[in-house]
């Protein structure tokens, strides 16, 4: 469910990617086009949209506030004994369970780690394509292509090769080099457990931040550039107040949706955990739900955590879900 | 400018949408047949457990005896429990027929997720069929909702070229393990989070898991016996075997076939897989000689009260309940519904081990709590922690709390 919530988050990175700094006169030209041409158009435009919406969203959303309040269990997902009303007590487990704030803290953690990094280095890549020779790009953004268009699972099991802790290549290299790590098992230690999940979900999230990094630095001005150049502004400054300022608005989309993806980061977790790591000291929300809810048959807790994520998430991106209306606004 | 961007936004965000629903369409099962006579969909639990002449077999007989027509697939059992919970009370995804693990099942008997085949099984012979321990795990008061499949044990295989004789007791096991165990060479294979096969050690000394005590599961790691298993475990994992830690009971035989193991303990069907030229099998000793209460492996199957085709559902059970059809099971290693099919074990090492260790096989408490508790990989963190030499006592103590905790 929170899937089809952040890709619906997607649409506003469309419109930012217009050339920006033309604010002035903007604003005057717009207004009485707007007033005049208020046709149906648009909203029939919309209309699909709006009820892909309903059907995609509100449902399993509504479905999923009622769920909160009620004993749901096994019985009741076979549809043979009717769910029972059970007011907050899910919510109440939510808030008195150390362990459940065990696993919020470890996400939030992770979530911030990951998302940083991938940002930091989708920026870093998508400004040295901008430098690179034709050939040398195009072979760049093919590579980075096939990471990103991998399917999860066939990415999951060539890492866990990678790592296994007998045949793994990384163990044997290492050892090649003169350190012991015979039969290491990189998964069983939580800190290296998160190394080894920090290292996939960067590789598997940075193409996606290079490409759209790269499309909004090919829409910064040559001649503002070249102004400040002749201005006598180095490298850093012209990155730091002409190239940021301009990509900002695609920056801030990115970031949002990655700490969103972060956030409930899944299928890399549950795998890891099925190669070896220790569900109890490794879980993150996404996998600690679907434990709760679909191994457990607990879904009105399951349910309860889930919209607790789902606040969470608003929660760390409003601020920069609210600079980025203000930005469609202006 | 306006429109151009509403239009864009309008087309990125039904792109966005028909994306994850079209995601979302290609995870669903396929749908089973719901015309009558026609189709039938049987989840087989694991990739190999149940020998693939069994399922020709079966496929052909459905057509012919009732012009049904068979889909198997085979599901994983780390998928198994979680497709199960999400398909079985719905009419258009369920499987007809489902297999299940002995220890899972009673979730869903309990919950009523399965027909009643009482009088199916009575018509097959009833009380006059082996397994009947799993009849009890299958049953809720007096009905039968699913029937015993096949029961497997899990026996040690050995390479004739390390190994001249079975050992008589665990203790000795151990030695012979740890005079065979080399860096790179495992003595006796048993990975770190192995807890399936690991856990006959402490069954073997006369422990148990829990024990129900009149109203309430109450966890049993601390008694004396499960402690002298469990520390009779670790004394292996520290001195006869280089198995990772974070191995389990999956693909146990590859690091022998690889010539990485003297020694390994599976299912008696894993002889299928074994490509040595020189190996045999015993029966896990037990602490003082003879067999060992090893942990005893199973399935049940159950007829999906979902399920819109009742009758054929009837039928390809009453097939794979068959003598026939388990005589394929039998001839495979596995212990089968049939007392007679125990004969075949005769001559055969695997089979003769399997029936031995069956003869005495335990399963985890009947708690119908216990498959979820399953499900968090608790067991698999406590032998993790036992395999890394921590205190046993320790140990036992945290676990029978976290066990009491989750079966009540």
């Amino acid at each position: 469910m929170p899937n089809v919530a952040s890709d619906s988050v997607v649409p506003p990175a469309a419109p930012p990617r217009a050339p920006y700094p033309v604010h002035l006169g903007h604003r005057i030209e717009d207004l009485p086009t707007r007033a005049t041409r208020r046709s149906i158009g648009p909203y029939l435009l919309l209309l699909p949209v709006i009820i892909a919406l309903i059907l995609a969203l509100a449902y399993p959303l509504g479905r999923q506030i009622i769920m909160s309040f009620q004993g749901f269990g096994l019985a009741q997902q076979l549809g043979t004994a009717p769910p029972e009303w059970v007011g907050f007590a899910n919510y109440r487990t939510l808030l008195t369970d150390p362990a459940i704030w065990t696993v919020i803290a470890r996400s939030i953690a992770f979530c911030f780690v990951n998302a940083s990094l991938t940002m930091v280095i989708g920026t870093a890549l998508a400004t040295l394509m901008t430098k690179l020779s034709t050939g040398v790009r195009i072979a760049l953004s093919t590579s980075l292509l096939f990471a990103w268009a991998m399917p999860v699972i066939a990415a999951m099991t060539v890492w866990e090769w990678l790592f296994n802790s007998e045949y793994g290549v990384i163990n044997w290299l290492l050892t090649q080099l003169g350190l012991d790590y015979t039969g290491h098992s990189w998964l069983t230690n939580p800190l290296s457990f998160f190394f080894v999940a920090t290292v996939i979900v960067v590789w598997m999230s940075v193409p996606f931040v290079v490409f759209s990094v790269y499309s909004a630095l090919t829409q910064v001005s040559e001649e503002v550039l070249e102004a400040a150049a002749l201005d006598g502004a180095g490298g850093w400054q012209r990155f730091r107040h002409i190239v940021l300022p301009t990509i900002m608005p695609v920056l801030s989309v990115v970031t949002v949706l990655q700490i969103i993806w972060d956030l409930r980061v899944f299928t890399q977790i549950f795998y890891l955990q099925g190669a070896g790591g220790l569900a109890s000291k490794t879980d993150l929300l996404g996998t600690f739900i679907y434990r709760l809810g679909i191994s457990q048959s607990d879904y009105g807790l399951a349910s309860a955590v889930a919209l607790f994520v789902l606040i969470l998430t608003l929660v760390i991106t409003s601020g920069y879900v609210r600079s980025l209306f203000k930005e469609a606004d202006a | 400018m306006k429109f151009s961007r509403m239009a864009a936004l309008a087309l990125a965000s039904t792109l966005a949408l028909t994306a994850c629903s079209s995601e979302s369409t290609t995870e669903e099962p396929d749908a089973t047949g719901s015309e009558q006579g026609g189709e039938i969909t049987v989840w087989l639990a694991g990739e190999t457990d149940t020998p693939e002449p069994a399922v020709t077999w079966l496929k052909t007989e459905a057509k012919a005896q009732y012009d049904i027509d068979v889909t198997v697939e085979r599901i994983g059992w780390g998928d198994l429990l979680s497709r199960v919970t999400t398909t079985l009370g719905d009419t258009s995804q369920t499987p007809d027929i489902v297999e299940l693990g002995n220890t899972q099942v009673q979730a869903f008997t309990h919950a009523g997720g399965f027909a009643d085949i009482t009088p199916l099984w009575d018509e097959l012979g009833g009380d006059s069929l082996a397994l009947q321990g799993m009849v009890e795990g299958g049953s809720v008061e007096d009905t039968l909702y699913a029937a015993p499949y096949y029961a497997g044990s899990r026996v040690v295989f050995y390479d004739a070229a390390d190994v001249d004789e079975a050992p008589e007791t665990l203790e000795d096991l151990t030695e012979l393990a740890a005079s065979l165990n080399k860096d790179g060479h495992s003595g006796f294979y048993l990975g770190g989070q192995d807890w399936r096969n690991a856990i006959s050690w402490l069954f073997a000394y006369g422990g148990n898991i829990a024990t129900y005590d009149g109203d309430q599961w109450v966890g049993q790691l601390s008694s004396p016996e499960s402690l002298a298993g469990l520390e009779a475990v670790q004394e292996l994992y520290q001195t006869g075997t280089q198995a990772p830690k974070d191995a389990t009971d999956a693909d146990t035989w590859v690091p022998f076939n690889e010539g990485r193991a003297s020694m390994f303990i599976a299912p008696g069907w894993a002889a299928g897989l074994i490509e040595l030229d020189q190996w045999s099998a015993f029966a896990l000793p037990g602490a003082e000689g003879g067999a060992a209460p090893v942990f005893l492996g199973g399935s049940n199957i159950g007829i999906s009260a979902a399920s819109d085709n009742q009758t054929g559902a009837q039928q390809v059970m009453k097939l794979m309940l068959s003598e026939d059809y388990q005589l394929i099971l039998a001839e495979a290693g596995l212990t089968t519904i049939y007392p007679q099919h125990a004969d075949l074990a005769a001559g055969d090492p695997v089979k003769e081990a399997s029936a031995a260790a069956a003869a005495d096989g335990k399963i985890t408490p009947a708690s119908p709590q216990w498959a979820a508790f399953e499900e968090t990989k608790t067991m698999e963190e406590m032998f993790f922690e036992i395999a890394n030499g921590g205190d046993v006592a320790e140990i036992a103590a945290k676990y029978d709390e976290i066990i009491t905790s989750a079966l009540n």
